[in-house]
């Protein structure tokens, strides 16, 4: 296994061995989770949230992917204050860190507010 | 808002300030909380930013009271006059009030690891193995910055004490939060376990319990060893890293404490061999340094049972669902000790600068007089902001390290109290008067 550490203020989607992801916040937890729709690979970082933030809607052909099963798929990962450290089996010397507009599910506690 | 049996319990007489500085031959009795105007709230959680505040310090002295009423603790010299405390110390309606105020105190002072440490993603053994690898290895390559901070005083003996006396929380009672794991039954890992603190027991040979040794270093010191003699000293972040394995064992958090006791047993060997020749360097052969030895060794095999016997086969036996749980147990503690160095290195570093020397007082900076008489109650605390101590009349001790000279203070001088800092005060003459002014507000 191979590590890979970031800051999140700086990076929050990479791609590694060509393999997007993103980071998505939920419920006050960060998940790296495939930047990549299961329908036909539409980029899920710039979708959106549903109005019941339960789902993220891709903006290619507005495929509803429930965030539990993007969840079940997430890369391992810890966070420590914004240090962000990922664990991949390979990790090439290509990979790519970026900067997108941030995705997050609120909090239960602001979804009920 | 404190749940009403707080005061009823920090009120007990066990819990009032000690005759001396030290509480001797007594361990039962430990000074809690200052009662002065303090209105300390303990009922939400605090941020990572505030785990040094006063009321941190409050909340980790009580709940190890409440944890180690689960213990059995004994004076060296018998019961004697101490019978009645000792009834106090363990009634079951005391430990039941202690028990109902632990989750309210557990969560002001390890609410916010919650929010400081998230640990997500499918987890795989490998994962695990290699995340752990990393760790252990960038805990050992790391310089030791308490052994540093120490070396770099002006006066390494004093230093060196105060860094034994953090080390006496747990020294006396070695391996009390281990030994409420070995109930129950979770197979080959429970027995590895059971090895390892068997070793700390030293195989039931009293002359090699590891807490045997670590008396015979403080006795090579000339300093006491009953269990809390130091009670005062303890800095909010070494008891803090303290008390986190009875929080995590208390509350079922059985994986984060073998993540957690993974990597302090992986890290220990280095860590004590750098200790002990910390301690010769200071005090040159006369230390008996056999406690930090015997961790430089066992602590080899300590880290490898560990990871390789206790912590890998859980894994295996009982899922990847445990694997973050395991992660987290050593991300928390290793941010723990993080808080625990920091702590301990300021406060050499303050007592070695207030200890060079009081400075004259400016005219006309008194506000609310305090009168202390010679033989008070003697407890320690800390600020949240800076202070300035400014002596009015007669001659006052500040007391800022379980050992050392204190620094006298004396009628028209003033003496600067760190924010985060502990210290007592003592009267020097039969009463003394001075103000404690907040130095925000002398700016304004």
């Amino acid at each position: 296994m191979n590590r890979l550490s970031f800051d999140r203020r700086q990076f929050n989607s990479l791609v590694v061995a060509g393999e997007p992801y993103f980071l998505l916040d939920v419920d006050g937890r960060t998940f790296l989770v495939r930047d990549r729709c299961p329908h036909r690979g539409g980029p899920l970082s710039l979708g959106r949230l549903s109005d019941d933030a339960q789902h993220i809607i891709c903006p290619w052909h507005q495929s509803r992917i429930t965030c539990g099963s993007l969840l079940r798929g997430a890369v391992p990962l810890v966070r420590r204050r914004d240090d962000v450290t990922v664990l991949f089996p390979l990790i090439d010397k290509d990979v790519l860190l970026r900067r997108r507009p941030p995705l997050t599910v609120p909090t239960r506690k602001e979804k009920s507010q | 808002m404190n749940a009403p049996q707080l005061n009823s319990f920090v009120s007990h007489r066990l819990f009032e300030g000690s005759t001396g500085l030290y509480v001797e031959r007594n361990p039962y009795r430990r000074p809690l909380w200052q009662q002065t105007a303090d209105d300390l709230d303990f009922s939400r959680a605090l941020g990572e930013s505030e785990q040094l505040c006063y009321s941190a310090l409050v909340a980790h002295r009580i709940l190890l009271t409440i944890y180690e009423t689960n213990s059995v603790l004994l004076p060296a010299q018998g019961l004697g006059t101490l019978k009645r405390d000792y009834d106090e110390f363990y009634a079951p309606a005391w430990r039941t009030m202690g028990a109902s105020l632990r989750p309210m105190l557990e969560r002001h002072v390890f609410g916010f690891l919650a929010d400081a440490i998230t640990v997500s993603g499918h987890w795989t053994r490998d994962a695990l193995r290699a995340y752990f690898d990393r760790a252990i290895e960038d805990g050992n390559a790391a310089p030791n910055e308490v052994a540093q901070a120490i070396e770099a005083t002006q006066h390494p003996d004093v230093a060196a004490d105060s860094f034994l006396i953090q080390l006496a929380l747990d020294g006396l009672t070695e391996a009390s939060a281990m030994s409420r794991t070995l109930g129950g039954a979770y197979g080959p890992e429970q027995s590895e376990l059971f090895k390892i603190f068997i070793d700390e027991f030293g195989y039931g040979v009293h002359e090699a319990k590891h807490s045997r040794l670590f008396e015979n270093l403080l006795k090579s010191r000339g300093m006491l060893t009953d269990v809390h003699s130091y009670w005062s000293f303890y800095l909010t972040g070494p008891t803090a890293v303290n008390n986190y394995f009875y929080y995590v064992v208390e509350n079922g958090h059985f994986f984060r404490y073998v993540g957690a006791v993974t990597f302090i047993e992986s890290i220990f060997a280095k860590g004590f061999a750098d200790t002990a020749r910390t301690l010769q360097r200071v005090f040159g052969s006369a230390v008996d340094t056999r406690y930090c030895d015997e961790h430089a060794h066992i602590d080899k095999h300590h880290g490898r049972m560990t990871f390789e016997h206790l912590l890998l086969p859980l894994a295996d036996k009982h899922g990847d669902e445990i694997i973050p749980e395991l992660v987290r147990g050593l991300e928390e503690v290793r941010l723990l000790l993080r808080l625990a160095d920091d702590d301990l290195i300021a406060q050499l570093r303050w007592a070695d600068q207030a200890a060079a020397h009081p400075h004259a007082a400016r005219a006309g900076l008194a506000g609310t007089n305090v009168t202390l008489a010679r033989g008070a109650p003697f407890a320690t605390r800390t600020f949240d902001e800076d202070r300035l101590l400014v002596m009015i009349q007669g001659e006052l001790d500040l007391v800022i390290s379980g050992t050392g000279s204190p620094l006298r203070v004396r009628a028209g001088e003033a003496a600067l109290i760190a924010r985060q800092r502990l210290h007592g005060l003592q009267a020097a003459t039969e009463s003394c008067t001075f103000s404690l002014e907040s130095t925000a507000e002398l700016r304004q």
